[in-house]
């Protein structure tokens, strides 16, 4: 690291400017295809859902317990509230102001538990209103979907907080931003994705 | 700083051939797990082979090893268990790591001129998750009630709880989750590594046609593995967690879902990935055809224009495998065109490649037959595809053993072959040493012959009305006449094992004794020859710049100064741009 370090002090500011921009784009595109993937992943489920839906004549099902949105709903506007948060850390972190970034990496962190918190909560609920994941095909897809999607904030919220901890310990720079950006990007995707499924699933 | 530093070489064992971020090294990781259940899955294949022939009697060695509580025969209980896993090992543990895993890894980075791949330590990680993977299927098969055994299609309700009690398909479902994580993986890896590491001056229309099909595998690969994914993934929650995705039964009431929903998942899926595993193996052969024709390839552009309309088009045909689900007649037309549509695309390789030969001054190297034995059973399974994509030759044909002879030749024979010309053609960049070119010819006769008959004889089998995955055909009247010609495919299919060992021997013998290679055996132009073999760990230095495509041969002008019939892509020769000149000639139609 030290030799690199050396050879960037050397070189032209705006040529070390340039690398960093170009390996920086690299590793956006490898995030790119990745979302592609994931988003591929819950495509699916959105397509077993519509079959689900389009082969069945009542929607609800008969018989199907009412429930409150009342959870998802609120969830929607944690997981909204959260990617503005992030997105507002990582500008703090252009611009290196490290506290403001990482008191927003901070509160995201908490958004995220609270939105996983949330999530439990509801399933409770749901269980206690008699809807379960062997409901047929409508429990499943409720029950289904949303636990897919809260493996991946899980996924998020273990990063956020290793991310703020990073951040206490001012690990995170502009030159060496992209990773704070990019799993900015993967928590954006995680919150687009939910609120696709809130629409859908407990809108429509 | 430079974008693609140098690393300097590991000097701990761990370093250097466990945990290593060097492409070349995991490559050759890759290489032996793949070969390691390519003999598995072989020998499960011989067990299913022995069954048709010979059904209740004692299977010879492995009876007497693994079959001793039944007197070495194989039971009714064993059968599915077997062919189930045959299809998944070969097709996701022994075909993917070798033809995308090994030479996705050893290729792509090499052949544009690149120091490693855009992300190493994912394609190490990549290859460990692989790992788990091969490991968990070898776990399933110690589960109470055995291994999977819903077949590779996996359809519920026969893999769900009720199919297949017991951990055992659980696990594999699980297993094929975490390659499909291995897979994606490395697809990113591949796709990212093309776009952002060519060397300057290779253009994507200078790209060698090998680099192209894996390319589009993997972005093939990172779509379509994830629907993939999640359809094993709701089978998993139905199996496990109590949901109903997939169990029969009505959705308006809410007591049931839809076991059709898996197999519209299931195919979105499993069209392309005939042609994830195909392309890698049409662009070895697009190159290795004309490396040894001493000509370039002809149409290069249009070659690679087919592979992409190949590509797209394998997105959208995966109707063509419900015709009989009561799918909307509308729908199955429509599957049914688009699918017959592939064929043009197709034929335009065939014929580029049957071009490419055309007057060439044919050089038949063990790598060249191969390439050309791919090409031959490629074209049968092609052609005999045609009947199944063909909704009212379909409904007679379906589920036979015709279907299993037209995508073992396609999915099966094609990449088997494609495979070893890969592996005789590269060889000697990967070990520094040729390979036995006698004891090659042999393996290729053996495998060609014996491959071809083989999956004939399912054909056949199956047009006379046998259907697939019967225990014991002749336990009905009107399949007892086909018992003959079981036997004489199966017997063929004792032979193709027989071959392999040439291969075995020639590949070990030749790692360690075989003749010094030197940097260009081939006498070919493209990048990874330009180096020693096997090359250093940071490939090149420096990195090269290329001036022309991968395919320049028989250039007069070359030919009189130079005094070779070939010239590397990285060396510039009077400022010509040869392949621009290639083309109009081709646009002239010279
Ligand atoms: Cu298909």
């Amino acid at each position: 690291m030290s030799t690199m370090a050396a050879k960037m002090i050397e070189m032209p500011p705006n040529v070390a400017a340039q690398n960093r921009a170009r390996r920086e784009w690299t590793a956006m595109l490898g995030m790119i295809f990745l979302l592609a993937a994931w988003a591929m992943m819950f495509a699916a489920l959105f397509f077993s859902y519509a079959i689900v839906r389009v082969r069945s004549n009542v929607w609800p099902p008969v018989n199907a317990p009412e429930f409150s949105i009342m959870l998802p709903a609120i969830n929607s506007f944690v997981i909204a509230l959260s990617s503005l948060v992030l997105h507002r850390g990582v500008s703090h972190l252009r611009k290196e102001k490290l506290a403001a970034f990482r008191n927003a990496f901070m509160l995201g962190s908490v958004f995220a538990a609270l939105f996983l918190g949330l999530q439990w909560h509801f399933w409770s609920a749901l269980m206690a209103s008699g809807l379960t994941p062997d409901s047929g095909s409508y429990g499943s897809i409720i029950f289904g979907l949303t636990w897919v999607h809260a493996a991946h904030v899980l996924i998020g919220f273990f990063a956020l907080i290793v991310l703020s901890i990073q951040a206490w310990r001012q690990v995170y720079r502009l030159e060496n931003s992209i990773t704070v950006r990019l799993w900015t990007m993967y928590w954006h995707f995680v919150g687009i994705v939910w609120l696709l499924m809130f629409v859908t699933i407990f809108i429509m | 700083m430079d974008l693609q530093p140098i690393h300097h070489e590991p000097t701990t064992f761990v370093k250097k051939y466990l945990f290593t971020t060097d492409h070349k090294v995991i490559a050759k990781q890759f290489l032996w797990a793949g070969l390691l259940f390519l003999l598995w899955g072989g020998l499960l294949a011989m067990m299913i082979r022995w069954q048709w022939a010979y059904p209740g009697e004692k299977v010879p060695v492995i009876g007497d090893l693994f079959l001793k509580e039944s007197g070495g025969a194989i039971t009714p209980d064993l059968y599915p268990k077997l062919f189930t896993n045959h299809g998944l090992i070969m097709i996701f543990w022994a075909i993917t790591p070798m033809l995308i895993g090994a030479f996705g890894n050893y290729c792509i980075p090499l052949m544009i001129g690149a120091r490693d791949m855009a992300f190493p330590l994912l394609n190490m990680l990549s290859f460990w998750v692989f790992v788990l993977s091969q490991i968990m299927v070898g776990a399933s098969f110690f589960f109470d009630n055995g291994a999977a055994a819903a077949a590779w299609i996996s359809y519920p309700p026969m893999s769900g709880n009720i199919g297949t009690p017991g951990h055992g398909q659980t696990m594999m479902m699980a297993a094929i989750f975490v390659t499909g994580v291995a897979t994606i993986m490395g697809g990113i890896n591949y796709v990212t590594t093309v776009i952002r590491f060519r060397a300057p001056g290779m253009t994507w229309m200078r790209l060698p046609l090998t680099v192209w099909g894996l390319w589009l595998t993997s972005v093939l690969n990172v779509l379509f593995v994830p629907v993939l994914g999640s359809a094993g993934l709701l089978l998993i929650l139905d199996r496990m967690f109590g949901t109903q995705f997939f169990v029969a039964g009505a959705n308006a009431t809410g007591t049931g879902g839809d076991p059709i929903l898996f197999q519209h998942l299931f195919w979105i899926f499993g069209h392309p990935e005939v042609y994830i595993l195909i392309l890698p193996a049409w662009g070895i052969v697009g190159d290795v055809i004309s490396f040894f024709s001493r000509k370039p390839a002809y149409w290069y552009k249009g070659t690679v224009i087919a592979l992409i309309a190949v590509t797209v088009l394998s997105a959208v045909v995966y109707g063509h495998h419900m015709f009989m689900t009561g799918i909307n007649p509308l729908l199955g037309q429509s599957f049914m065109i688009l699918t017959l549509v592939i064929s043009i695309p197709a034929e335009v390789l065939f014929l580029n490649w049957l071009h490419t030969m055309w007057k060439g001054s044919i050089r038949l190297t063990v790598p060249m037959i191969f390439a050309l034995g791919t090409v031959f059973v490629f074209g049968l399974g092609g052609l005999t595809g045609i009947f199944l994509g063909t909704i009212s030759t379909d409904i007679y044909l379906h589920d036979t053993m015709y279907v299993v002879g037209h995508f073992h030749y396609t999915m099966a024979a094609a990449t088997f072959l494609g495979t070893f010309c890969a592996i005789y053609f590269w060889f000697p960049k990967m070990f520094g040493r040729k390979m036995n070119p006698m004891l090659g010819k042999l393996h290729f006769w053996f495998s060609f012959i014996f491959i071809t008959l083989v999956f004939g004889g399912q054909l056949v089998v199956g047009y006379a009305g046998q259907p697939r995955w019967f225990f014991d055909p002749y336990q009905y009247t009107f399949l007892q006449h086909l018992q003959d010609a079981n036997i004489k495919t199966s017997w063929a299919a004792f032979a193709l094992l027989f071959g392999q060992v040439f291969f075995v021997i020639n590949f070990f013998k030749s790692m360690f004794a075989g003749e010094e290679a030197g940097d260009n055996p081939w006498e070919v132009g493209t990048l990874e020859w330009t180096i020693p073999s096997p090359p250093p760990v940071h490939n090149f230095d420096p990195i090269p710049t290329v001036y022309h495509g991968p395919h320049e041969y028989a250039h007069p002008g070359v030919l009189e100064k130079m005094g070779k019939d070939w010239l590397g892509q990285d060396e510039a020769f009077d400022g010509i741009e040869l392949s621009a000149s290639t083309d109009e000639k081709v646009a002239q139609g010279a």
